[in-house]
């Protein structure tokens, strides 16, 4: 399991004496801009929009880059602010034409098929709520524990249990409908 | 750990690997330059500024109006000015037979500081006194005041 961003980055983001904010800057972006697109590309669904949620971030950081004494944390902690609220954004800012529960029937009864590993999961994953969906992709990429994901999402970690278990359970029922029936 | 959360973490692994990130450091630090440059107004202040530029336009629209309205534009109704009479004459006056050819057609009215019959000095000096409509075959009537002359003429 990946467990590994917020140790390692304690050290290497700090800007030492003499480095101007502009080199510490492209330094971290060169040492952390694989991972922090990997957690948004799990978390929006797409390596593009991925890509454009870390890239906001980033530039909205950069003017007072200079104060910030452990980069990686609080970006991290943005990154994952930014698409709570990026994906309620970007909802307002699309029209879509079709409602959504057509949309998700279209798919239910097409089967999406989707290039990538695990398309019906990856599928399943992609419909949990935000919440869940974040709580999820932390646990299960990152090896986060509860206090850390809670820390990341402002909530508790009963919450954090909370959003685990029914984005699992969701995902269990999802797959495998019939056992997990039977096993209830 | 069960079945569900290993192949979660089986295919979270695989689709993190499938990312291949292109942001740059410098091309980052150049659009968040830009991006001060520019100015990204919020709401509220996007709001404030429409409210400046209202407020300004409204206050140009007033000053302009007061302008007109202090215009030493005409004589009480009725006399005649003691202009000389060879200022030019275009045209008979849009509305009244003291108006200026430059005074709005759609004021009838004379402003009540006006009424003592004397136009104020910056009247005398910058207004032309134009004639009622006098039967001039050179003088054209405008088609507005051709049923609008205070004098009956």
């Amino acid at each position: 399991m990946a467990r590994n961003l917020f140790v390692e980055g304690k050290r290497d983001a700090v800007a030492t004496d003499g480095e101007s904010a502009a080199a510490s800057f492209d330094r971290f972006v060169g040492d952390h801009r694989r991972s922090l697109v990997r957690v948004a590309t799990l978390l929006c669904g797409s390596a593009a929009q991925g890509e454009d949620l870390v890239q906001d971030v980033l530039v909205r950081l950069y003017p007072r880059w200079a104060t910030l004494a452990e980069p990686l944390p609080y970006v991290r902690r943005c990154v994952t602010n930014e698409f709570l609220s990026w994906r309620r954004r970007w909802a307002t800012r699309h029209i879509r034409a079709v409602p959504d529960a057509v949309l998700a029937e279209a798919a239910d009864a097409v089967h999406v098929v989707e290039d990538g590993p695990d398309p019906e999961l990856w599928t399943r994953v992609q419909r949990l709520p935000r919440q869940q969906r974040a709580a999820v992709v932390l646990r299960f990429y990152e090896g986060l524990d509860d206090a850390e994901i809670a820390d990341l999402l402002s909530c508790r970690p009963a919450t954090v249990r909370g959003h685990v278990s029914r984005g699992l359970a969701t995902l269990r029922q999802a797959l495998d409908p019939v056992s997990e029936e039977h096993h209830d | 750990m069960t079945d569900i959360e290993r192949r979660l973490q089986v295919m979270l692994a695989a689709r993190a690997d499938q990312a291949d990130p292109t942001l740059h450091g410098p091309e980052l630090r150049r659009l968040a330059e830009r991006r001060a440059r520019t100015g990204r107004r919020t709401g509220l202040q996007a709001l404030a500024a429409a409210a400046v530029v209202a407020a300004l336009a409204v206050g140009q629209q007033l000053l302009t109006g007061s302008g007109h309205h202090h215009a030493p534009t005409r004589a009480p109704a009725g006399t005649r000015s003691t202009t000389t009479p060879s200022a030019p004459v275009t045209r008979p006056p849009a509305s009244s037979s003291t108006a200026p050819p430059t005074a709005p057609a759609t004021r009838s009215r004379p402003h009540p500081t006006r009424s003592s019959g004397r136009p104020s000095a910056r009247s005398s000096a910058s207004s032309v006194y134009v004639p009622p409509p006098a039967p001039r075959a050179s003088a054209r009537p405008h088609p507005s005041s051709a049923t609008t002359s205070p004098s009956g003429a």
